[in-house]
């Protein structure tokens, strides 16, 4: 069975004063029908510009897509005209940013703003619609949602305007999800309501979610799948539980140790500090030959400096669970033992 | 907004006790004490912060005929700060956490109660008197984007505390220790004539942790100082703030919202909600015993790689409105173990769980 969506190759960059930035290289990666997949890295990895790709809203220029395809449902979004675009935007993906603060208008009522979604999509009386507004403001969590209906984004806290927005994005009952940081803004007791709304609306409503992060402990619990960006490229994606379990990719690796573990000081001892990673990001404006973390990696060797490593299987392949690896110090482990 | 007089508040309910006094250990009782090189025997013995009752309001107008409402931003917190340690303060938004931070260093001014530092009582300290204190008390910021002045260099920002103190000799001393500030927090002297917006992220925090240093405090108030930052960045400015308390003997009054990085950087944890904390004790000890149904959930609340099993307590509704809080214990609207007649009546007070386990809980029906 073909995946629900599906990323090839996907290369988008930016014209800036300091000239080219390649800020997505070659992405590949598969969301299947009712799954979760979590596109994980750091600010400047490319998961936002990869989310707003998919959806077709980044502007063309300074944007420009250098190749590869996205086929949603069988199609390439990349060659839909504007006009079918519209159709799937909204409609069959479903978008929730991180600001749940600026992505409502203040001066129209919630209830105006979920009509307004819905009635974009379906053919629908006003009526109607707004009985589907209500319906969907209870299905994702408000006590009074005929009440709500009426009332602005003002009168409502972070955690329950995301909630609206959430129930915007699923007005259309969209067969993908994207949610981009969906919980960064919230507080942790709300982050844990959001995220628990997610994964009952994408097991009851069979949709497929792609969740767009900067920490791997907060989709650990909901992602099937996780892909890891750093500095536009793809370094490992597979499995979450077998991925999180033996990552491979010294990137991974390093993200997953720089996660405060659950241990406690003592007054006057010191302690091992947590390991960190040395250097910054490479200029996507002239990233340097071979792997993109090669300034920044415990196991650098002369092969990374001149050769790009290509995503080849992190383990043996066997147990059914492969995860994907860009690393030739991985490569050169398997290839020893 | 002057200061009433302690206790004569008209929002204060009258027949709600104060909460007691969070008593300073004695230094007999702490066989872990270590101090900073230049601290004399006798002033160990006593915390370097000693809060009490300490409440800030702040007047809600109720219209032109309305009473004028208040807000507890602050609600009667008494607390502890021993030298050398960090005091994680954990807390949701609008829990009143970086109220109570800048109102420990008289950024805020307090309403009621007081601040004792280092012996003083600094609460009604006029300017003059304060002023020199200033100089032992420093913030650092959440937002390393704005909290840093444009127009101004790394090197202006580090030293403009060493001009204004009158610390250095003469310039070439204001320009070594500018030096060594940014050198002690990892930045190269190369930075000095650089401006904020040429630096990522995490070197502009550490400009602002070398701004705090650069006057030699004894004290650092750090408002999420890591929030804003990648996890990789996060964990060089945890190692940084470690190794320089670690060198220095600063005490450090850590706030955040992320209880993994609150439990892992702090000595003792203070959990805030609403106003007031909650449970107050040795981290490993609130880690483990979550006495408040309120500390349960934000760790339940807590994303972890590996879930340990347990099963996640998810918090039905939000917190509640400073204004209006709700009668007795404010948490009871969430709160799974609430007792009808009992917690939505009376506000329980901060309690040791155990007498000399320094460990506190304000909650009638405490896990146990």
């Amino acid at each position: 069975m073909s995946p629900l969506l599906s990323l090839r190759d996907l290369s988008i960059s930016f014209a800036t004063d300091g000239g080219i930035l390649r800020a997505v290289d070659r992405v590949s990666f598969d969301v299947p029908a009712g799954g979760t997949v979590a596109l994980v890295g750091e600010s400047g990895c490319g998961k936002s510009v990869t989310a707003q790709a998919i959806l077709r809203l980044l502007a063309t220029p300074p944007a420009s897509i250098d190749g590869g395809q996205i086929l949603f449902e069988g199609r390439d979004l990349l060659t839909l005209p504007e006009r079918a675009m519209r159709e799937v935007r909204g409609g069959r993906i479903g978008m929730v940013f991180q600001e749940p603060m600026t992505s409502l208008n203040p001066v129209y009522t919630v209830g105006f703003q979920l009509i307004e979604a819905i009635r974009l999509h379906r053919k629908v009386s006003r009526g109607e619609a707004r009985r589907l507004a209500i319906e969907g403001l209870a299905r994702v969590g408000f006590p009074e949602p005929a009440r709500h209906v009426d009332g602005y984004a003002h009168q409502l806290s972070g955690g329950m305007r995301q909630r609206v927005l959430i129930a915007m994005a699923l007005a259309c009952s969209p067969a993908l999800l994207i949610a981009d940081e969906p919980t960064t803004a919230l507080d942790a007791t709300v982050q844990a309501q959001i995220l628990e709304l997610l994964q009952k609306l994408r097991d009851e409503g069979g949709m497929s979610l792609l969740l767009i992060a900067h920490d791997l402990a907060l989709v650990a619990e909901i992602a099937d799948e996780i892909v890891v960006l750093y500095a536009g490229v793809v370094v490992e994606r597979g499995p979450a539980r077998a991925l999180l379990a033996a990552p491979a990719h010294p990137y991974t690796r390093a993200l997953l140790a720089s996660v405060p573990p659950r241990t406690h000081r003592t007054r006057g001892q010191r302690r091992v500090k947590l390991p960190t990673l040395a250097g910054t990001l490479p200029d996507l404006r002239s990233p340097p030959t071979g792997c993109r973390f090669q300034d920044r990696c415990a196991e650098v060797m002369d092969r990374c400096r001149t050769e790009t490593p290509a995503l080849v299987l992190a383990g043996d392949g066997a147990g059914g669970e492969p995860t994907l690896v860009r690393c030739f110090a991985v490569e050169a482990r398997r290839g020893a033992a | 907004m002057s200061s009433p007089p302690a206790g004569g508040h008209p929002q204060t309910p009258s027949e709600a006790p104060p909460p007691p006094t969070e008593d300073p250990p004695r230094p007999t009782g702490e066989p872990h004490r270590t101090s900073g090189p230049a601290q004399t025997t006798e002033r160990r013995g006593r915390p370097l912060i000693i809060a009490e009752k300490l409440s800030k309001l702040y007047p809600v107008p109720g219209g032109a005929f309305g009473k004028t409402h208040f807000v507890h931003a602050v609600d009667g917190v008494s607390l502890y700060l021993r030298r050398g340690e960090t005091l994680g303060l954990v807390g949701e938004s609008g829990c009143g956490k970086s109220t109570l931070g800048r109102t420990l260093i008289r950024l805020i001014e307090p309403t009621l109660g007081r601040v004792v530092f280092d012996g003083k009582d600094i609460t009604r300290l006029p300017p003059s008197e304060l002023r020199p204190l200033r100089r032992r008390m420093q913030i650092v910021f959440q937002d390393p984007y704005s909290s840093l002045n444009p127009r101004m260099t790394v090197g202006q920002i580090a030293g403009e505390g060493i001009a204004i103190h009158r610390l250095a000799r003469d310039r070439r001393d204001a320009e070594a220790r500018v030096a060594a500030v940014l050198a002690r927090v990892g930045l190269s002297p190369d930075l000095m004539a650089r401006y904020p917006h040429e630096l990522s992220g995490g070197q502009r925090q550490r400009v602002g942790i070398a701004r705090a240093l650069a006057v030699e405090p004894d004290f650092i108030v750090c408002d999420e100082p890591v929030s804003a930052l990648d996890v990789s960045v996060q964990a060089q400015v945890l190692n940084l703030l470690e190794e320089l308390q670690d060198d220095l003997g600063l005490s450090l009054l850590f706030i955040s919202h992320d209880l993994r990085v609150v439990e892992y950087t702090s000595h003792r944890v203070a959990v805030m909600y609403l106003g007031r904390i909650v449970e107050v004790g040795p981290a490993a000890t609130v880690a483990a015993a979550r006495a408040h149904p309120y500390t349960r959930a934000l760790f339940s609340a807590v994303p972890a790689v590996e879930p340990d099993g347990k099963k996640r307590l998810v918090l039905q509704g939000e917190p509640p409105s400073a204004v209006e809080p709700p009668p007795g214990c404010a948490f009871h609207p969430r709160c799974p173990r609430a007792e009808k007649g009992k917690c939505d009546t009376e506000a329980p007070d901060l309690e040791e769980l155990i007498p000399g386990s320094h460990h506190r809980v304000a909650c009638w029906h405490p896990e146990t």
